[in-house]
């Protein structure tokens, strides 16, 4: 048991992994709905430096969190057993997958439908590699994680935070997009927004059925319900920032802010579900 | 190989805490650390009678564990790389030159025993003291516990009396298969007793 910050590196990944990841939703849908010009695309390209960035951050903290992180490509050898292993293997899949698309992209050696195809699969594994986090956390051992809404929540977040940030992309690349491409904006960030919070909402009201020698698992963290509202109040503030930056052709500088404001949101979140931990005895 | 492991008898136990110093002490373990742990457990009550005479059903026992070098392990199963493994003996043990120090063996284990020792840059815990048992010895909180309430050695050969660890604060033998035998005493409590509660958490925690 301990306050959840003593997993803060792991939070850093787990909050920017998916985010950068998620990114790549909207990026799909800027291609697809957008059908950018070869100078818009151009400057897309350039700018999916952004949520590759993040995403590379969101791996460096996982690398930090190491006690041997040079010893790190072993984790590889656990794929198939350990959870761990299959949710970096998954993560390194993207992240490889993302980088030849971006690299195919920026060499202008990327035909539409080839596009086209990889932003889908990229789309899909970006779903997958946050349920792969998520899933990482269910240990029998671990009552309060071994729950299928560590999941849930972990697919909130990169939606949530995926969307702000790929349509940050966006405005920063001034990449023109369909009519209702703010109302996509908003349903995306707001359907993610609901997951997370419905997800880590159910988690914590189930925490009363769990304890064990030391105490309950709802003593665990007393504030738990209020860092489920950041998140829930910050996320709401960055869909609307989102909204509004939309129908000033996705002003990138509010769309920084909700960024920020997201991202600070998840993170809150997730030092909460850390701080959740309880073995199943001690 | 035979599976080894660890017999308590908790009838003979007083709660010294021996063990855990001698374990501390060969492991050159600092203080905050020990792969054995003495929880003490305290219940019961006091209740005043009709004519004012009092009774009490208040109880303590100890319950001494270090790895339970399961059959199961949940450190094993979580572990990314291999390193924690299940030596020819049954041991858990750290490969220290595969660990990563992730962190998730000592997340997973619901007997507290893995731990990642940052300086050393991976996992450590209970090996059995396999160096000294390799030597013929017995590991060195089964040789120091004055009242002979510690064995280890193939399971078949440990005292008889002891059943798979099924006592509070452990968890339920279920879960992971503990190679690990207590013989309970008059006041031991079942796994996951809520009647007791943890009298040294300053120690322990």
């Amino acid at each position: 048991m301990g306050s959840g910050f003593e997993h803060t590196a792991l939070a850093v990944f787990t909050t920017l992994g998916p985010m950068g990841a998620g990114a790549f939703i909207a990026l799909t849908y800027a291609f697809i709905a957008g059908q950018p010009d070869e100078a818009a695309a151009k400057r897309l390209d350039r700018w999916t430096a952004l949520p590759l960035a993040v995403l590379a951050v969101g791996f460096l903290g996982a690398f930090m969190h190491l006690a041997s992180p040079l010893n790190a490509f072993g984790v590889f050898s656990g794929v198939g057993a350990s959870p761990l292993s299959n949710e970096i293997l998954v993560g390194v899949a993207f992240a490889v997958l993302a980088v030849v698309y971006w690299v195919l992209a920026l060499a202008g050696k990327l035909p539409f439908a080839l596009r086209k195809t990889l932003l889908v699969v990229l789309a899909a594994l970006a779903v997958v590699f946050a349920a792969f986090c998520g899933l990482a956390y269910m240990m029998y051992t671990i009552p309060t994680w071994n729950t299928p809404l560590s999941i849930v929540q972990m697919v909130g977040y990169m939606l949530a935070g995926g969307t702000v940030l790929g349509f940050c992309t966006v405005g920063f690349a001034q990449v023109g997009l369909p009519k209702g491409a703010s109302t996509v904006a908003l349903a995306l960030t707001l359907a993610g927004v609901a997951v997370g919070t419905v997800g880590f909402g159910v988690q914590i009201a189930g925490l009363d059925a769990i304890r064990n020698i030391w105490s309950s698992a709802a003593e665990l963290v007393p504030a738990i319900w209020m860092l489920l509202g950041a998140f829930a109040v910050c996320g709401l503030v960055a869909a609307a920032l989102t909204f509004v930056a939309a129908k000033k052709a996705f002003a990138p500088a509010l769309l920084v802010v909700a960024c920020v404001v997201v991202a600070a949101g998840i993170f809150v979140a997730r030092i909460g579900f850390y701080g959740l931990y309880m073995g199943i005895a001690l | 190989m035979a599976q080894y492991g660890f017999y308590f008898d908790a009838t003979r136990c007083t709660g010294c805490k021996t063990c855990e110093a001698a374990c501390r002490d060969y492991h050159d373990l600092p203080l905050e650390l020990s792969y054995r742990h003495v929880y003490e457990l305290e219940g019961g009550s006091w209740s005043q009678a009709a004519d004012g005479t009092w009774t009490t059903d208040s109880y303590t026992y100890y319950t001494s564990f270090a790895c339970s070098h399961c059959t199961n392990p949940a450190c094993t199963h979580v572990c990314p790389t291999g390193a924690m493994h299940k030596d020819d003996d049954g041991i858990v043990s750290v490969d220290s030159h595969r660990c990563i120090g992730c962190g998730y063996c000592e997340l997973a284990c619901p007997y507290g025993n893995p731990h990642v020792d940052r300086d050393k840059g991976h996992s450590v815990k209970c090996d059995g003291c396999a160096e000294r048992v390799a030597e013929g010895k017995a590991p060195a909180c089964v040789e120091a516990c004055s009242m002979r309430a510690l064995s280890f050695g193939p399971m078949d050969s440990l005292p008889s009396g002891g059943v798979p660890a099924a006592v509070a604060p452990l968890p339920d033998p279920s879960v992971t298969t503990p190679n690990f035998l207590i013989k309970a005493c008059a006041s031991s409590q079942p796994c996951g007793s809520t009647s007791c509660v943890v009298a040294n958490a300053a120690e322990v925690k």
